[in-house]
């Protein structure tokens, strides 16, 4: 290996010594000089300007500096949830749990929805909306229910406003659209700050602190499953939804995008997604892909069965099906 | 009062035009199944046997077996497991009612007592003898109304006459109230097939796991089981100056609907 100037390393006597080199000493000394000014004037700001909540400014400095979710050891990623709760404390009121599990091993998730079964009764959406601490004002909602007419696809022809009096209307069919964590996602190409990705159990997640707002990923997703926040997201503080996920419902600021994440709070934790829990049709199944005695996979190998612009080759989790 | 378990025709009270040839029908059965499909019935009772190290069952306890694979109203029978509030109940290692395909054990909730406020059915009609007359009803049950089945159907052709706490398949043999499913299944059995394995209904719970599934008669009446349409919830609130095109608006009707247009300024 050979002797580099500015960088501790072997000399020919093979013992390992700091090299210490003037221009490593300048560069070094600046940057802990430079780290330091920061954090020093920033902790004698915080010390006199904030009396009682002495923790706002810590944790706006701590969250500026907030490294990608993964690329944070325990400790910090621990921090981040702290700061989470705090700060969902001071802005709604509300004391929250934000949780961080992991994948689970062997656990691929899938998604399969019975377009005979759904009638368009809207319940899923309010129910992630609950679930899912979107916004309400503008509303964001994950997932949208289109009208369609009866023996067509035609995605153009659809309506998801329809505002008709009672559901099912006659001649008509409903086709729930959300994220449909493909296993080839556009949107992870699409990100010029790599802050979604796909998570080890199918789910592309998205790292909200490290969002800068650019919507390349919604441009690229052909299923426009991705949602942006226009304003700070208003919820009643009562609605906020306590059991939260770092990277699914913990509350979200404006100018990022949010996604479905198949409710990766509970998914994680054994539970079905909201939507599912909401469907009173049963059209809604959810379960494991890689588990061969699962439900998907029996809907799977024994019924008609296909996916939403399948020639995209975006390899979609999310199977639509018929009786 | 003690109900009979098997099928017993010097018990049963209807006119013999109402029973059920359950001999020939069961015969029927067994010639068309034959032996593969007879060793598929694995019944909690026919796998206790052979878990007791008893010989292979012959052709007649197989027989047998499949007349008690229904016939598990018996309390003793039910295995209660902790499951949120303790009120699911497992029914041997696999469904009950179609023996001829694997299906992954399943719970349903306990519907008796609490959800059917007027169980036992006997408390009343223990009294009164039973009228298989079809007739409105003026002093109870007033408020059912059968829909089901165009007509055809009166209360006795699920309930069971002999005792009202069960309900009756096809060929004469009770089914307890809280397996009502099997009875459901006796004609609609691709729907029976589609829930066991999970395409059909809801599945309520964990998504791993023991499958704890909702019994027919939670979503659909058993007694008019058509459901009505209802008010959907609130469509989605339409963003900053943007309005709904509507279909009117729409000038050349060969265009597609367009979803979002920016609103005309006020003149």
């Amino acid at each position: 290996m050979p002797v580099q100037n500015d960088a501790p390393g072997l000399d020919q006597s093979g013992k390992t010594h700091n090299h210490w080199t003037r221009r490593s000493l300048l560069k070094k000394g600046g940057l802990w000089g430079l780290f330091s000014l920061l954090f020093g004037g920033a902790s004698a700001v915080a010390a006199t300007a904030v009396t009682e909540d002495s923790g706002i400014l810590s944790d706006a400095i701590g969250a500026f500096f907030q490294n990608h979710y993964n690329r944070m050891t325990k400790d910090e990623v621990q921090e981040a949830l702290a700061r989470i709760e705090r700060r969902a404390k001071r802005t709604y009121d509300v004391d929250i749990e934000v949780s961080n599990d992991p994948p689970q091993p062997g656990v691929v998730y899938g998604y399969a929805l019975n377009i005979s079964k759904c009638k368009g009764y809207r319940k899923c959406v309010d129910g992630c909306i609950e679930e899912n601490n979107q916004g309400r004002d503008p509303q964001i909602a994950y997932i949208r229910v289109l009208e369609l007419d009866a023996g067509s696809l035609e995605l153009n022809r659809s309506d998801h406003y329809y505002d008709s009096e009672t559901v099912p209307q006659p001649g008509k069919i409903y086709l729930p659209i959300q994220c449909m964590q493909c296993d080839n996602p556009p949107c992870v190409k699409a990100c010029p700050v790599d802050a979604t990705w796909k998570e080890p159990d199918g789910i592309v997640v998205t790292d909200y602190d490290w969002c800068i707002g650019s919507r390349a990923c919604m441009t690229a997703c052909p299923y426009s499953a991705r949602q942006f926040n226009w304003t700070e997201p208003k919820i009643p503080a009562g609605e906020l939804n306590p059991h939260t996920h770092l990277l699914g419902n913990r509350p979200r600021e404006k100018g990022v995008v949010e996604k479905c994440t198949y409710c990766i709070q509970r998914a994680r934790k054994n539970r079905q997604p909201a939507c599912v829990e909401a469907c009173p049709t049963g059209a809604r199944i959810f379960g494991n892909l890689l588990d061969p005695k699962s439900e998907i996979r029996y809907i799977l190998e024994n019924k008609n069965v296909f996916r939403l612009k399948e020639d995209l080759g975006c390899e979609p989790k999310f199977w639509y099906y018929t009786d | 009062m003690e109900y009979p378990i098997l099928p017993n025709k010097s018990q049963d009270p209807r006119p013999p035009g109402a029973q059920c040839t359950s001999s020939r029908r069961r015969a029927v059965m067994l010639m068309a199944f034959g032996a593969v499909a007879l060793l598929a019935i694995g019944t909690a009772l026919y796998r206790a046997q052979a878990a007791e190290g008893e010989s292979p069952a012959s052709a007649g306890e197989k027989a047998q077996a499949w007349d008690q694979i229904e016939t598990v109203g018996e309390e003793d029978e039910w295995v209660e497991t902790v499951y949120d509030d303790g009120k699911w109940i497992i029914i041997g290692e696999r469904g009950i009612g179609i023996p001829w395909y694997d299906v992954e054990p399943y719970q349903i909730p306990i519907r008796k007592w609490e959800d059917i406020p007027m169980y036992p059915c006997s408390d009343c009609h223990d009294k009164w003898p039973v009228n298989h007359e079809q007739r409105p009803m003026v002093e109870e049950h007033t408020d059912l109304v059968v829909d089901h089945g165009d007509g055809h159907f009166w209360c006795t052709g699920c309930h069971d006459g002999r005792g009202l706490d069960f309900l009756v398949s096809k060929d004469g043999r009770f089914i307890d109230m809280d397996l009502s499913y099997i009875q459901c299944g006796e004609c609609h059995f691709e729907e029976l097939k589609d829930w066991e394995y999970g395409s059909h209904g809801l599945r309520i719970g964990l998504w791993r796991g023991t499958r704890v599934l909702r019994n027919c008669v939670e979503c659909h009446n058993a007694h008019s089981p058509a459901i009505a349409p209802i008010e959907p919830n609130a469509p989605p609130k339409i963003r900053g100056n943007l309005v709904r095109f509507s279909k009117p608006a729409v000038e050349h009707s060969e265009h597609s609907k367009v979803w979002e247009r920016v609103a005309p300024k006020n003149n």
